[in-house]
This record gives structure tokens, C-alpha cells and sequence, in this order.
């Protein structure tokens, strides 16, 4: 980014200095003028093309700094006097800013035109004076002056980043159903019959106390079957742990090796079970009868207190078969 | 000669290429505090505010969700004297972050905050003095084993000290913007106060200081011209756009505080008079060795727990930067061109010194430390690093090489203290009082019960390596002075709370803190597992299921059931 050219810098600080008069309620308006003028007279050298449409750039005379004569008309400065905005610039102007150039400009040509010990009236108001100021300053940014510090490869990358974040927030690929590990089918009966509803849970840790487990199923009298795939990669030993209140029973490639079932306050049965390198079906049979309902199923891999099973070491079966993980060896 | 104090603040004009490396040091740090929090959230325990504070948050969204019909949040607990700023956006973030478990998910949202809270710290100070001094404030409050320990699982206090140090930046670029701030900067104040607000009332502050300090400048201003039409002037332009903040942060207040929105003139100024009056907990707490009356405590109870709590270098930079803030002001503050550094020096000096002064004047009651008082720390930073950047520069380059020195062995000693207490680096305590074992039996340590979390996994651990046959097949009760929703967050599914046994028999284990002597039921039973950082017991927990454990029954030492209170 380049800096302000010698005559832009001079229309900020004259702009600085309009402001600073502007804005301290003590000083009267009209003293603001002078430097308004010789602000936008800056501007106006700093250009390239003449501001006024229709002239030619080639047949463009040298611009002046200050033009002698005042602007006679409200519309646009008076030919010869090359000061005021050019097009592109003022079309640039939100209409609220835009609209507070013409009026003020006569103004200010007038009182920069007034010999110095005559009084002359200043009906500008207050609140068009600062727009026209906040108009000057907006088309002096326009222009690339003042120089900001700031670096934009920066706020772009920041805006990227905000930008990626919100896809990320909006899409939250870590909430997408149907990506956890167990399948589970719900039952309205506690004997696995009749219609299930099926969802995917991520573990197998459930408190649901008195609460139904979702809104189409009862809290009481019910029953569920979960199923997933346990990858073993070297034959080991593993301790499990049922721990459920009612009934609960623990299906290893369809044979039982935890039974915990029965009507039943929380009661946790557990024992090591001898896993051969693979896949392995692993099944979950819960019922629920009254009151509390809580199912959880752990497991110590590592040795340390048996915990959930990790979800790296579970994928959900495919279909409904009687094998539905590949028990083979990896 | 180095300029005095005042000539230094609000400095102006591009940074220099040391001053760029200290903010890339700076923000390089931050960044590196968000990672350390990522990697950490997961180790604390849940306070005892934690539960309330999410179902009050899920409770503003239903009143909103419901068309105003579920007004569960108009009269939960006394959560309803609070805004539910920080709730509600708990609340969403909960949602976003799911599956992720919610405690989990609030201590990270929570350890976000507490970065942002650094950041905010930073800007505060580069704003006031520049570069190197945001560098030292972010470093300072970064290390402070306090405020780390309480990013995590404070729901209030935590979060209100966040707002307040933004809105306090905010403030500070009006003051520095006068006599025409722009609309942006008003913007942000009015954002900032309301954000503060919508968490704990006593964010109105902040409006005040924005009036007094709009007062003295006009006043100022009037002097200068000797005028007092200019004064009113002045006052009435800045006033006009003062009051449109206030009325915005107002609004945006009453957006998430359901309760006040009923009646939003009055509500909000009954819960200043309510909280600044707070009686409801009443509880014995250890002070200067002494157990005393939270209700009874001395004028000396605020001001030495910020004595013992905070890192030594903040209290002595903190003080020694009141001290040359007091006579900067007196000898430079009426001088016009200091007007503006004058008027920021003296707003950050009140919003550090009028909140535990009043407190103090009032006979507040009082617990928990400084706790509620949290949010003085960053602006407390913020003077202390003010100081330290104006020391190095009065001196000569050795000198500044030592205090580059000091500031690097003190923020390494804190690092190092954090990392041996951690994830209970709130109860750090300082020298002054010889540490966290200088502060056991005499102090409030872990008030808040972070704790429980390592005592339930000792626990856990203990049965597993001592019994596993056993444990398989197990279900164990316990007692503690924990709410069962909160301990069944750490505990296994075979592990319960004692109240939800249907037997008849006893628990099997106690587990308790240091807080109303809990560690000291059931004196005869063998201790099996402790939570100790720098030599000194946090929690313990007792087999009560022999012959000695289960003949005892709880020491009358208690002076209230903590299970009963939740």
C-alpha cells in the first residue's frame, strides 16, 4: 500500500483541523470554513481528471489550488473553479453524505472569499457541516490517504478463518446422525417384539432415571437391542462390565458371556472374556421394567478401570444378518 | 530524564519494530493459551455454581423458544436476580457442541472466555501505555494461577471479569477519542457494558464511570474557558450520546434476563440493592486460622485475601502503580494536554478501587476469597504492567535487562506453580503467606469443590487395583458433600450416591473436601485416597465399610449438609 501523495496529506490535515473546530462546541462554525476550502483545493490538486462531467481531461487547463471566484451555484462548483468532488467520487457517497456536499459548498467558498474584519451570516447548520465533513473523509479514503498501520493479508486471513468457522458451526459434521457405533432398536415391549425404532447412539452409557429414552417410547415396560463391530487387533484377555438397572444381557458373536438380567435395582456383573484377534458382534440386551433405567456397558483394554469402549475400536454392522461383522482375523 | 507517567499513556502513531515484536509475542501467546486450553479443559472438576447457571441458561432459551409461555427462568433459585447473558450462550454453545458432554463443554467455553479475557487485558494495556505493556499485562494475567484456575468452571464471576475488562478498553477509547468519539466506539462501549450487565449487574458500574468521566471532562473543558456555557456545552453533546449507550446497554441487557425484563426500570435496581446487600449463604469459613461468620468478617477480609492471592509481582507492581497514579494526577493531571491520559488513568484507578472499597465501607458480605471480586484483576494487571512499562523506561539499558529478567523468573515461577498444582491452580496462594501450605487450615482453599473430580477418579482407581474380581460385580455407594447430579458426573456406573440406595445400608465410602471441615467426618475410618498439591490435602476419601469405618458415624464438626443444599 502506498502512502498519501503531498497534497492529500494537506487535505487531511486541513480536514483535521475543520474537525477539531466542528467539534468543540465553544467555536463557531463558520471558522471551520477556511480550512474546509483549502481542503477540498488539495483534493483537487491531488487529481488526475477534472471534476466537473463533461470536460475533457486533454483540453483540461492546470487545475488550480484555490480558485479565485466563489461558487455561484448549489449543484456543482462553477467552471473555472475546479473544486468539489468528482463524479465517480460522489457516487461513491452513500446518498446521506452525498447529499451534504452541494449545500455546504457554496458556504464554504463564500466565507473563504470574506474579507477578513467583515461579518457576514453562517446559516449552515451544525449537523449538515459534520456530514459534510464525514463526506470529505470518506471520499479522502476513497483516495488511499491517511495510511493505515493495519496489515490486509491479515484481515483477510481473520476473515477467512471467521468465514470457514461458520461453515464449520453451520454443518457441525461432529453432530451428523447416524455416526455413532451402536445400533440401536428401541422396543415399545420389554420382549423385543413389535415395530423397533432404530437410532445410532456413540456409547453405551445410558441414566435415563424416570425419563423415557426417546419421546415414542415409554418410560416403563420396554426394551432395547444394541449391536456394533469390536476390531481386536491382538488376542487378549479383556475384563466387561454390565451395569444396569432392570435386566441387561452381553452377546459375544452371538453367544451370552454376561448375563445381568432379572428385575433389578443398578446391579453390575462383569468377568474377563478371551478375545481372539478381529472383529468381533457384540450385542447388548436391555429391558426396562419400572421405575429408574440405566444401562451402561465398560470394558479395560489397557488395564486401567474398566471405561467405555473406545469408539476407534467400534463401527456400526452392516445389515441385519446373523453375522453382521467380519470375524476374521486382520 | 524519562517523561512522567502521564506523558507516557495513550501513546499514539504506528509501533515501533519492538513494539510490533511485542505484539507478535502477545498475540503468539494468546493463541498459544487457546491451545493450552483445548488440551486441558477436560481436567477440571464441577463447581457448585455450574449446575444451576446451565439450566438457568436452558430456561432463558425455553422462554423464548416457548413464545414467553415457559417462565421457569422468572423464579429458579436466585439465579433470576442474575442476567443470563453467559447462561444462555452456555446453552447454545451446548448445542453446537454436542455430543460433546455439557460440563465438558462449559469448562471449554468457559476456558475460551478466560483467553479472551487475556486478550481484552492486552488491548487494555497496549491501548493505555502501548506494546511492551500489553505484552507484560497478557503475561501477568496469562500466569496467574487465579484467574487460570477459574477460566474453566466459573460461571460468573469469571465471565463478568471478561466483559468488564472490554468494556473497560471500550471506555478508554472513548475517553482517548474525546471530545468526538466515533460512532464505533460508542458502538462498542454500549456492547461491552451490556454484555458485562447481562452477567452481573454490578456492570452498571461501568456507565458510571463513563458519566464521571463525561463529567470531568466537561468540567474541564469549562475551566479551561472559564466558561460555564462551554461546560454545558460539552456536556450536553457528550451527555446525548452517553445516554444512548446507556440505554443500549440497558436494552441488550434486558435481553437475556427474562425476570427484569417484566419490569425493566425497577427490576434491575432491586437486584443491585439485593446483591450488594447478599445474605443468602450464611456459613462458617476459615479465616486467619479462625473459624468466622461469613456475615462477621472484618474490613481486613477482601483486602487480605488479595494480599495472599495475588502473584506477588501484580501486588507490588499493582500498589507501587497506585502510588505513582495517585501523585501523577495530583501533579500533571490538571494540565490540559494531559487531560485525556488523566481522565484514563483516573477511570482505570476507579474501576480497580471503588468496587472492593464500597464493598469493604458497606460491610458486604463476604466468602470465597476474592472470588467476587474477580473482575478487579485484569484492570489490576493492567496498572501493574502500566508500572513495570514505566519503570523500564526511566531506566537505562541494564536496568531494563533486569527487569526484562525479573519478569521472566516470576512468570516461569508461576508457570511452574500452576503446573504442580493444576487443575486446582485456584487455590494458589502466595509467598506472603507461605503458599498453599502456609494458607491450609487457615484459608478457604477449595471452596469450590474442583476437587471431587480427582478424588472420584482415585477412587475408582483404588478399587479397581485393590478388588477388580470384586469390583466387576459391585455396585458401591458413597457419601460426600457433593450433589449426586454433580458426582455422577465423574463416577463410574457402578459407583452411586447413597441416596438412591434402597437397602438400607450405609454408604461405602465418604468423600469430602476441606470446605466446612467435610474432610474431618468419619475420623476412625481409614483414609484410602487423597488429593494433595504442594503437600497440603484438598480432598480425601475414607473406606467406611469395615469394622472401623462403619462404627462411626459423621462428626457433629459439621455446620451444614452441603448434599441437602443442592
Amino acid at each position: 500500500m502506498t502512502g498519501p501523495t503531498p497534497h492529500l496529506t494537506i487535505a487531511w490535515r486541513e480536514l483535521r483541523a475543520a474537525r477539531a473546530i466542528v467539534l468543540d462546541p465553544t467555536c463557531d462554525d463558520a471558522l471551520a470554513a477556511g480550512h474546509l476550502a483549502a481542503a477540498w483545493a488539495a483534493l483537487a490538486a491531488a487529481s488526475d481528471c477534472p471534476p466537473v462531467p463533461g470536460d475533457s481531461p486533454a483540453s483540461d487547463p492546470p487545475r488550480p489550488v484555490l480558485g479565485d471566484s466563489p461558487a455561484s451555484g448549489p449543484s456543482q462548483p462553477v467552471p473555472g473553479d475546479s473544486i468539489g468532488p468528482r463524479p465517480e467520487d460522489r457516487a461513491a457517497l452513500p446518498p446521506a453524505l452525498a447529499a451534504a456536499i452541494d449545500p455546504v459548498l457554496p458556504a464554504i467558498l463564500a466565507e473563504r472569499g470574506r474579507p477578513a474584519l467583515e461579518l457576514r451570516p453562517w446559516t449552515v447548520p451544525h449537523a449538515l457541516l459534520e456530514r459534510h465533513c464525514d463526506a470529505l473523509a470518506a471520499i479522502l479514503a476513497r483516495r488511499g490517504a491517511p495510511p493505515r498501520p493495519g496489515r490486509p493479508w491479515l484481515a483477510r486471513a481473520g476473515a477467512l478463518a471467521g468465514l470457514a468457522a461458520l461453515v464449520v458451526v453451520a454443518l457441525r459434521p461432529w453432530q451428523s446422525e447416524g455416526a455413532g457405533p451402536w445400533v440401536g432398536n428401541y422396543y415399545r415391549r420389554p420382549d423385543f417384539s413389535g415395530p423397533a425404532v432404530q437410532r445410532r447412539d456413540l456409547d453405551l452409557r445410558f441414566d435415563w432415571k424416570t425419563e423415557p429414552p426417546m419421546d415414542s417410547i415409554p418410560a416403563d415396560q420396554y426394551s432395547v437391542r444394541w449391536d456394533t463391530c469390536l476390531m481386536v487387533r491382538e488376542a487378549a484377555k479383556v475384563p466387561f462390565q454390565l451395569v444396569s438397572d432392570d435386566g441387561s444381557r452381553l452377546f459375544l458373536d452371538g453367544e451370552l458371556v454376561l448375563d445381568n438380567g432379572g428385575k433389578h435395582l443398578a446391579q453390575a456383573r462383569g468377568g474377563a472374556i478371551a478375545l481372539t484377534a478381529g472383529e468381533h458382534h457384540l450385542r447388548v440386551e436391555y429391558v426396562e421394567d419400572r421405575g429408574d433405567a440405566s444401562v451402561a456397558l465398560l470394558a479395560s483394554f489397557d488395564g486401567a478401570a474398566p471405561a467405555a469402549i473406545p469408539r476407534a475400536m467400534l463401527r456400526a454392522p452392516e445389515g441385519d444378518g446373523g453375522a453382521p461383522c467380519d470375524q476374521t482375523a486382520p | 530524564m524519562s517523561p512522567h507517567l502521564l506523558a507516557r499513556l495513550l501513546p499514539s502513531g504506528p509501533p515501533t519494530p519492538a513494539g510490533r515484536l511485542c505484539d507478535r509475542l502477545s498475540l503468539a501467546g494468546c493463541a498459544g493459551l487457546g491451545l493450552l486450553v483445548l488440551w486441558v479443559f477436560g481436567d477440571y472438576g464441577v463447581t457448585w455454581d455450574e449446575a444451576p447457571h446451565m439450566h438457568y441458561g436452558d430456561l432463558v432459551g425455553r422462554y423464548y423458544i416457548s413464545g414467553f409461555q415457559e417462565d421457569g427462568a422468572l423464579d429458579f433459585r436466585t439465579n433470576y436476580y442474575y442476567g443470563g447473558g453467559y447462561d444462555a450462550l452456555g446453552a447454545v454453545f451446548r448445542v453446537f457442541a454436542a455430543p460433546m458432554e455439557s460440563t465438558r463443554a462449559m469448562h471449554l467455553l468457559g476456558g475460551l472466555v478466560g483467553v479472551l479475557g487475556v486478550l481484552g487485558t492486552w488491548r487494555l494495556a497496549r491501548r493505555l501505555a502501548g506494546p511492551f505493556a500489553g505484552f507484560v499485562a497478557a503475561l501477568l494475567l496469562a500466569t496467574n494461577p487465579v484467574w487460570f484456575g477459574h477460566m474453566f468452571n466459573n460461571p460468573k464471576d469469571l465471565p463478568f471479569a471478561v466483559a468488564y475488562v472490554w468494556a473497560l478498553d471500550a471506555l478508554i477509547a472513548v475517553i482517548a477519542a474525546l471530545p468526538r468519539p466515533t460512532r464505533a466506539q460508542w458502538r462498542g462501549l454500549a456492547l461491552a457494558a451490556g454484555a458485562a450487565m447481562s452477567v452481573r449487574i454490578a456492570g452498571v458500574l461501568l456507565l458510571c464511570y463513563l458519566g464521571l468521566a463525561i463529567g470531568l471532562y466537561a468540567a474541564h473543558q469549562g475551566h479551561a474557558r472559564r466558561s460555564l456555557d462551554a461546560a454545558l456545552a460539552y456536556l450536553w453533546r457528550l451527555g446525548g450520546r452517553a445516554l444512548a449507550v446507556v440505554a443500549a446497554a440497558w436494552a441488550l441487557m434486558l435481553v437475556t434476563w427474562p425476570w427484569a425484563l417484566q419490569d425493566p426500570l425497577r427490576r434491575p435496581f432491586i437486584t443491585l440493592t439485593h446483591m450488594s446487600s447478599y445474605s443468602l449463604h450464611r456459613r462458617k469459613m476459615p479465616f486467619r486460622g479462625e473459624d468466622i461468620w461469613n456475615f462477621d468478617i472484618g474490613w481486613d477480609y477482601l483486602p487480605t485475601y488479595f494480599a495472599i492471592q495475588l502473584p506477588e509481582l501484580v501486588l507490588g507492581a499493582g500498589a507501587l502503580g497506585s502510588a505513582f497514579g495517585v501523585a501523577a494526577l495530583l501533579r500533571h493531571g490538571r494540565a490540559h494536554a494531559h487531560l485525556l491520559p488523566a481522565l484514563a488513568l483516573l477511570t482505570l484507578g476507579v474501576a480497580i478501587w471503588l468496587p472492593p472499597v464500597y464493598a469493604i465501607v458497606k460491610g458486604s458480605i463476604l466468602y470465597d476469597g476474592y472470588r467476587h471480586f474477580l473482575f478487579v484483576v485484569p484492570p489490576l494487571t493492567v496498572l501493574a504492567a502500566l508500572t513495570l512499562d514505566h519503570v523500564a523506561a526511566r531506566l537505562r539499558r541494564p536496568g531494563r535487562v533486569v527487569v526484562g529478567v525479573a519478569l521472566a523468573a516470576a512468570s516461569l515461577d508461576l508457570a511452574l506453580t500452576m503446573h504442580r498444582l493444576h487443575p486446582h491452580e485456584y487455590v494458589y496462594f502466595n509467598r506472603l503467606v507461605g503458599g498453599l501450605a502456609g494458607a491450609q487450615g487457615r484459608y478457604d482453599t477449595d471452596y469450590y469443590g474442583n476437587s471431587f473430580k480427582e478424588a472420584f477418579a482415585g477412587l475408582r482407581d483404588h478399587l479397581w487395583r485393590r478388588e477388580p474380581e470384586t469390583y466387576l460385580d459391585t455396585v458401591y455407594h458413597f457419601r460426600g458433600c457433593i450433589s449426586a447430579p454433580t458426582a455422577a458426573r465423574y463416577v463410574p456406573p457402578n459407583l452411586r450416591h447413597h441416596k438412591l440406595r434402597r437397602d438400607g445400608v450405609g454408604p461405602d465410602f465418604h468423600v469430602g473436601y476441606t470446605r466446612n471441615h467435610c474432610d474431618r467426618k468419619y475420623p476412625g475410618a481409614p483414609v484410602i485416597v487423597e488429593v494433595v498439591r504442594d503437600g497440603v490435602q484438598l480432598n480425601r476419601v475414607k473406606d467406611l465399610r469395615g469394622p472401623r469405618g462403619a462404627a462411626q458415624t459423621p462428626d457433629p464438626l459439621e455446620n451444614s449438609d452441603p448434599e441437602a443444599a443442592q
